[in-house]
């Protein structure tokens, strides 16, 4: 692959925009949501990075494969992409269990 | 007898699985001494095992395929790591003694603790993020640890969602690195970004991995999450955070821009990254200096006092200029400076566990006269702080010259300028906070105070360290210094 | 000492060098001392006074077994950054030395007296005896860093000190100013001090001392001789209070008299001239003169003039101190041997004086209960010696002959003169200066002595005498201040006081710059018999004086009248400006970045890499690729369905529509994997999705159902940002596709059959080649499931919320 992705580019910058968009909102579960479309727009991109043309490495299929290296990594990534989801969505849960709101304008001030 | 290179991961690891098997066959009552004593046995036995590794001499060995390489700037930091977990093991035979899970709550630290040690070790991209994660996980679980604190949930939660952002940002710098390279081994990135044809993606990616680590040691852009997380916490876990974590930070930060990203190929392709870490050393120990001076709780001046000395261990990324003798000098000052900061900072925020279990308040006005009703505590206080302001009291004067000195000789003047007027800045704060322990009067005099041996033993403990390190440094420079030759000349 | 009392020759080359021990001893003998003072006290009780003297009389005679040596004597100490533990011998060393132990010994019996019954006991001595161990080690160090460390722990001793009254707000006040302002001036030195030490290529004041000409000649070299001048003199101004850092010492007045005797009159502050003195054979010349004679004689008017609108004892004493202190400098600060006998002679003189006059100011306050001159008069009656005391300090202070501080202001006088004579120009302001300081000088002074002479007021009631513990202390000083004094009439009868004379002889030796070396020996001081421009000076100085003390209402009237036309002399607003300027940005800082909402963090996160990025694209200039849409139709629909579906999740009206957008997004992005030959990727990707969404849904059940409204310009704002990152990512991914790999990881390829025997690469990569990554990452996932237990459980256990 060697030519720029103007689809793949705009896919992801607008991946990235609604997710920044919602970690930025008052709303704890949306800020989750956010953190998760970030970490999902994040992989995607790795992905791409070890190119997306080629077959899949499992060898005996022949051809150009693509880069089984990244994909390790991204795999990796995801599971511990799991792992913060959850301790994310049980410390949003502590949190409202403390607080009584998942409102982060009344969140915030506790520690002061 | 020559021990395997990993022997402190090893002690730490399984440390951690030991104490939550001994939670399942120990009654209740005698558990927290049992745990908070294996948790110190295991942080006095790591570090006792890196300084083994050290005075072996052996130089770098590197294993699994490439994905760890041990050297004298692993057993270091290793060593650090060991004994600021001792120290907040110690004091949390204390502090969490009434909270549940204590098990828990020692598991994780010696896992952070492991996870710091393998970032001292990593020499892939890819074990760094998974060392990274294996030490912010812990982090973020310790920061929420208190039980009904609603303090503490928000504080975790906050520190998590900037976490995750950050080490979204840190993925994002490495895939770009891996795009322009191809390869994640330090090794095979300084030869491969050597005239390397992707500049823009390669400096991108790199700025991107400066954020990442900026996170870990509380650095600006990423420092916001740290005085919240530290107010919010445990104080010992303050304590293991802002010392130890941001060491684990710095030495991964260390590893990965002096192996993998020589600076001498960057010049050469136009990305002189040092000024990066200028900049950023400048803004942020002045911001932190600043944000600390007006502080009324005690705590929180500790969190942003800890950015601004994450900006001074920044100059040994920051002064870095070619030659080895120099390089060796600002990095080695750089090293010491942690290592120094581990004890002086970590004893620091333990006498705030102490005020805290003393129930004094958490204000400056809280501590006025503390010194009439604990002498012992706030002597031992005046000391730490005055040795974080850089005065000749403790070891802390040694590296914060140090490091002066190094960016003075790399030429960069007007960077020990900032430094040196940020110290003045910072010891306008710590001044205040010594001026209520040992001036201000208190309302009422003659309270008796408890003595709760753990955190007495560990902030005692931090104090005769600082100062033994300002009458005899050499252990420390020496170590340091073959720490950082085996980064730079690697 | 005691060789000069013998009158042997001190400029001999033939000294012996000064042995380590002893200099050991000498510094480390009062830290010991003070760490051992909270046990002593207890046993002693109020006499731990006696104990403090005795450590201080040991001190003093090995500062006199160390007087006859000359030379350095050092031990490494930090060996990566080339420190030694230096210490250097030499004339100025053992004066200031000698200064620090015998009025050590005097204050510490003094205190026997006045602190008698005080609460806090064991911290005031251990603190003073820590101090004097700090001022000999600055003293006797013999190298730059050394000298440093021990010349901020004076400061730290000293904020400790002035803080002694804990009850007081002025003390508390005034102590942290003694500190920031003396610390900060430090900071200073110790910057000149490592350019100086880099120049040079060594830290050896030593070293340095024996070559003083190639040491400045390196100076010159690097063209760094103005920034060490001022940097070195910036921490001596601060030390010596100096104007404008003069601010700190009448606040420093806080402390107990004793204290205020020691540190801020005979020992500390002279730490300040000490330093000029020291490094005066090295830096001495042009800039030298017109900085220090500039500097010098400006805070000596200045504070002389200050002095008389002071209303009590101690704030008189106090800007008389900066006054004298002045005149030290611009002794110091001419060239040549003229200027150095000025100013060692009056460090000794002074701290005679000054120390015997504080004393007394402290009897005073104890005995009568007030400072406050409106509130004194007639004590000749009730305090006889004390008064005698006063009589003879307070002339040697005004400088009227033939007391002793007439001598060195004689000296500065005949400094001056040759100094304006030679210059010209503007120098003549020099002795001008000189003279009218000299007749406020002797104004105060004699203000001073008023206490003791003409009406006793009626509202002073009876007033003790003061124990000997008390009276002895000044009456050993003033002795030894009328014995100096003496010395100068028995000179111009021919039978000079040869002892004092070859001792300042040789401390004036050791100050001496390379062109005017050899001049040592031959200081002599005498009462003129003759009339020369400095005996007109001083005369007209006398006269001067005494005119504004009878005209005492007027004088003062007009002082403070020109004080409140010029407020800038007191000068105190720099430093309240400075540390109300850093409470108010520190404030400010922290309510702008520090909110306490995740959203600013999180948006600042966002504006930092949008930043560095943004950065790394500038310096390595940006091109932006031109292409179009390569990827196959499949790709680019499943990539579409994502986008829609993340702004599905943006506008959701709940949460659980949310999470709906949300898992299609997910799912889009396995299909995304498995079209982009990632099998193994998508693989998990399916059951991770399945997993957090049902994790989701478990959550979202205990969780309420706010949905907050979106505030249009918080939106906005947000949208920037957002579009900022977005706009990014668009950016980097074009640049990033458009670079391909140089090496896709051919090593894998080439080696999986072979080494693993497995034919998925991905597979054999995680189990295989990097099987610590992954252990890593199942280290990872094994803590997360620890954490998830202990919070989830931690409240439902026992305790309901």
């Amino acid at each position: 692959m060697s030519d720029a992705e103007v689809v793949l580019a705009l896919a992801l910058g607008v991946l990235f925009t609604a997710g920044t968009f919602l970690v930025l909102r008052r709303d704890l579960v949306r800020v989750v949501f956010g953190v998760l479309v970030l970490s999902q727009a994040t992989n995607v991109y790795l992905v791409t990075m070890g190119g997306i043309g080629g077959v899949a490495p499992i060898l005996g299929h022949g051809g150009t494969i693509t880069d089984p290296l990244v994909q390790a990594l991204v795999l990796t990534a995801v599971v511990i992409g799991f792992a913060t989801t959850a301790l994310l969505l049980v410390l949003v849960y502590r949190t409202y269990q403390e607080h009584g709101s998942i409102d982060l304008d009344d969140i915030q001030g506790a520690v002061r | 007898m020559a021990l395997p290179a990993l022997t402190p991961q090893y002690v730490l690891g399984l440390a951690a699985l030991l104490v939550l098997v001994v939670d399942a066959f120990t009654p209740t009552s005698r558990k927290n001494g049992l745990l908070a004593g294996l948790t110190a046995l295991a942080g006095v036995t790591s570090a006792g095992a890196a300084a083994w590794l050290y005075a072996g001499g052996a130089g770098r060995t590197t294993l699994f395929d490439g994905a760890l390489a041990v050297d004298a700037s692993t057993s270091f930091f290793t060593a650090v790591f060991g004994c600021v977990a001792a120290l907040v093991a110690v004091a949390s035979y204390d502090y969490v003694r009434e909270e549940p899970h204590q098990s828990a709550y020692y598991a994780l630290v010696l896992l952070a603790t492991a996870g710091m040690s393998v970032m001292a070790a990593a020499n892939s991209l890819v074990t760094a993020f998974l060392a990274l994660e294996l030490v912010s996980l812990p982090a973020y679980a310790l920061v929420a640890y208190l039980k009904r604190d609603a303090g503490s949930a928000e504080a975790g939660l906050k520190y998590f969602v900037v976490g995750a952002l950050s080490s979204a940002i840190l993925v994002y710098g490495i895939s770009l690195v891996y795009a322009a390279t191809g390869v994640f081994g330090f090794a095979a990135l300084a030869d491969a970004v050597a005239g390397n044809a992707h500049v823009t993606v390669l400096g991108a990616g790199v700025v991107m991995l400066i954020g990442g680590f900026a996170f870990k040691t509380a650095s600006v852009p990423f420092h916001f999450w740290a005085p919240e997380a530290y107010e919010g916490a445990p104080a010992p876990v303050s304590a293991f955070l802002s010392s130890a974590s941001k060491a684990a930070g710095f030495v991964l930060a260390f590893r990965v821009f002096l192996l993998a990203f020589p600076l001498a190929a960057f010049e050469a392709l136009g990305i002189p990254w040092t000024l990066v870490f200028a900049v950023l050393a400048v803004v942020t120990m002045t911001l932190g200096n600043v944000a600390a001076a007006t502080q009324t709780n005690v705590k929180r001046m500790l969190a942003y006092s800890s950015i601004g000395h994450a900006g001074y261990a920044l100059i040994g990324l920051a002064a870095l200029s070619g030659p080895t003798s120099s390089d060796v000098a600002v990095v080695g000052a750089s090293f010491s400076h942690l290592f120094v900061y581990g004890f002086t900072n970590t004893g620091a925020f333990l006498v705030v566990a102490l005020a805290e279990r003393w129930g004094v308040g958490r204000t400056f006005e809280d501590y006025a006269g503390l010194a009439r009703s604990a002498p012992v505590a706030s002597a031992v206080l005046a000391v730490l702080l005055f040795s974080l302001a850089g005065l000749p009291v403790g070891g802390g004067f040694w590296t914060k010259y140090a490091l002066f000195l190094g960016a003075v000789q790399s030429g960069l003047w007007w960077l020990a300028a900032v430094g040196v007027v940020n110290s003045a800045l910072s010891l306008f704060y710590y001044s205040r906070l010594v001026k209520a322990v040992w001036v201000d009067a208190p309302d009422e005099t003659g309270v008796a105070r408890e003595r709760p041996t753990g955190i007495y033993a560990a902030v005692v403990v931090a104090a005769v360290v600082t100062v033994a390190l300002l009458v005899a440094p050499d252990v420390v420079f020496s170590w340091a210094d073959a720490a950082a030759r085996a980064l730079v000349s690697a | 000492m005691a060789t000069f009392i013998l009158g042997l020759p001190y400029d001999s080359n033939v000294q012996p060098t000064p042995d380590l021990w002893v200099l050991l001893a000498l510094v480390g003998l009062p830290f010991a001392a003070a760490a051992a003072t909270p046990l002593v006290a207890r046993a002693l009780g109020n006499r731990t006074a006696y104990y403090a003297a005795a450590v201080a009389a040991v001190c003093f005679g090995l500062v006199v077994t160390l007087a006859g040596t000359h030379g350095g004597a050092a031990v490494s100490w930090v060996g990566p950054l080339s420190v030694s533990l230096g210490f250097y011998v030499d004339g100025l060393a053992t004066l200031v030395g000698a200064l620090a132990s015998g009025v050590g010994v005097l204050v510490f019996l003094y205190s026997a007296g006045y602190m008698r019954g005080e609460p806090g006991q064991p911290k005031y001595y251990a603190t003073m005896l820590a101090f004097m161990g700090s001022m000999l080690g600055v003293v006797y160090a013999g190298d730059l860093v050394v000298l440093f460390c021990f010349w901020e722990l004076t400061s730290v001793a000293s904020f400790l000190l002035v803080g002694h009254y804990s009850d007081r707000r002025d003390s508390r006040y005034a102590a942290r100013k003694a500190m920031l302002v003396t610390v900060g001036g430090g900071l200073f030195m110790l910057v000149g001090f490592v350019l100086l030490a880099s120049t040079v290529g060594t830290y050896s004041l030593a070293a340095m001392l024996a070559e003083p000409a190639a040491t400045r000649a390196a100076v010159e070299r690097a063209g760094l001789l103005l920034p060490i001048l001022s940097l070195v003199g910036i921490g001596a101004a601060t030390k010596s209070a100096q104007v404008p850092f003069h601010v700190w010492l009448p606040d420093a007045m806080a402390a107990p008299t004793p204290v205020s005797a020691f540190l801020h009159s005979a020992t500390m502050v002279k730490a300040g001239v000490f330093l000029l003195g020291r490094v005066r054979p090295i830096l001495v010349g042009d800039h030298w003169t017109e900085i220090f004679v500039a500097l010098g004689l400006c805070t000596m008017l200045v504070a002389a003039i200050l002095a008389v609108c002071a209303s009590e004892l101690k704030e008189l004493l106090a800007y008389s101190t900066v006054s004298h202190l002045g005149l030290i400098v611009a002794g110091f600060g001419f060239t040549g041997a003229l200027g150095s006998e000025t100013a060692v002679f009056h460090i000794l003189n002074h701290a005679a004086f000054k120390a015997a006059l504080f004393l007394v100011a402290g009897i005073v306050a104890h005995e009568a209960g007030t400072r406050a001159f409106d509130d004194l008069g007639g004590l000749r009656h009730d305090l006889p010696i004390t008064a005698a005391v006063a009589v003879v300090a307070a002339l040697g202070m005004g400088g009227v002959p033939p007391f002793n501080g007439f001598y060195s202001k004689e000296l500065l006088f005949e400094a001056s003169y040759e100094f304006a004579h030679h210059a010209g120009g503007l120098a003549w302001l020099a002795p001008v200066v000189a003279v009218v300081g000299s007749v406020f000088t002797l104004a105060y002074s004699l203000r001073f002595l008023a206490v003791f002479f003409g009406e006793r007021p009626d509202t002073l009631g009876h007033v003790h005498r003061a124990p000997w513990s008390m009276t002895g202390p000044p009456v050993a000083l003033a002795a030894i201040a009328g014995v100096i004094g003496l010395g100068g009439i028995t000179a111009a009868l021919g039978a000079p006081l040869a002892p004092v004379e070859s001792f300042v002889g040789w401390v004036v030796g050791a100050t001496l710059g390379p062109e005017a070396a050899g001049h040592a020996a031959s200081f002599h001081y005498y009462l003129p018999t003759y009339v020369s421009p400095a005996v007109v000076m001083s005369a007209l100085a006398i006269a001067g004086g005494i005119v504004c003390y009878l005209r005492w209402r007027t004088v003062r009237w007009a002082t403070r009248g020109l004080l409140g036309a010029l407020p800038v002399l007191r000068a105190d607003g720099w430093y309240d400006g400075f540390v109300y300027g850093a409470n108010h940005a520190s404030t400010r800082v922290q309510r702008a970045l520090w909110t306490g909402h995740l959203r600013t963090y999180a948006a600042w996160t966002f504006v930092g890499a949008v930043a560095l990025a943004g950065f790394g694209y500038l310096a390595t200039g940006i091109a932006v690729p031109t292409a179009g849409p390569t990827l196959g139709a499949g790709l680019t629909i499943i990539l579409a369905v994502a986008a829609v579906a993340a702004v599905a999740a943006v506008r959701a009206p709940s949460h659980v529509a949310g999470v709906m957008a949300l898992s299609v997004v997910g799912f889009a992005v396995t299909v995304f994997f498995v079209l982009a030959s990632a099998p193994d990727v998508a693989l998990t990707q399916v059951v991770v999705e399945t997993v957090t969404f049902v994790v989701f849904l478990v959550i979202l059940d205990k969780l309420p159902s706010y949905y907050g409204r979106i505030e249009r310009s918080r939106a906005a704002r947000d949208a920037v940002i957002s579009v900022l990152v977005g706009g990014l990512v668009t950016v980097t991914t074009l640049v990033a596709t458009d670079a391909s790999p140089d090496a896709i990881a051919t090593y894998f390829v080439e080696n999986t059959v072979e080494q693993a025997g497995g034919h998925n690469i991905v597979n054999v990569i995680l189990v295989d080649f990097r099987g610590l990554d992954t252990l890593g990452e199942i280290s990872v996932v094994a803590m997360a499931a620890v954490t998830v237990l202990t919070l989830i459980v931690m409240r439902e256990r026992g305790e309901t919320p």
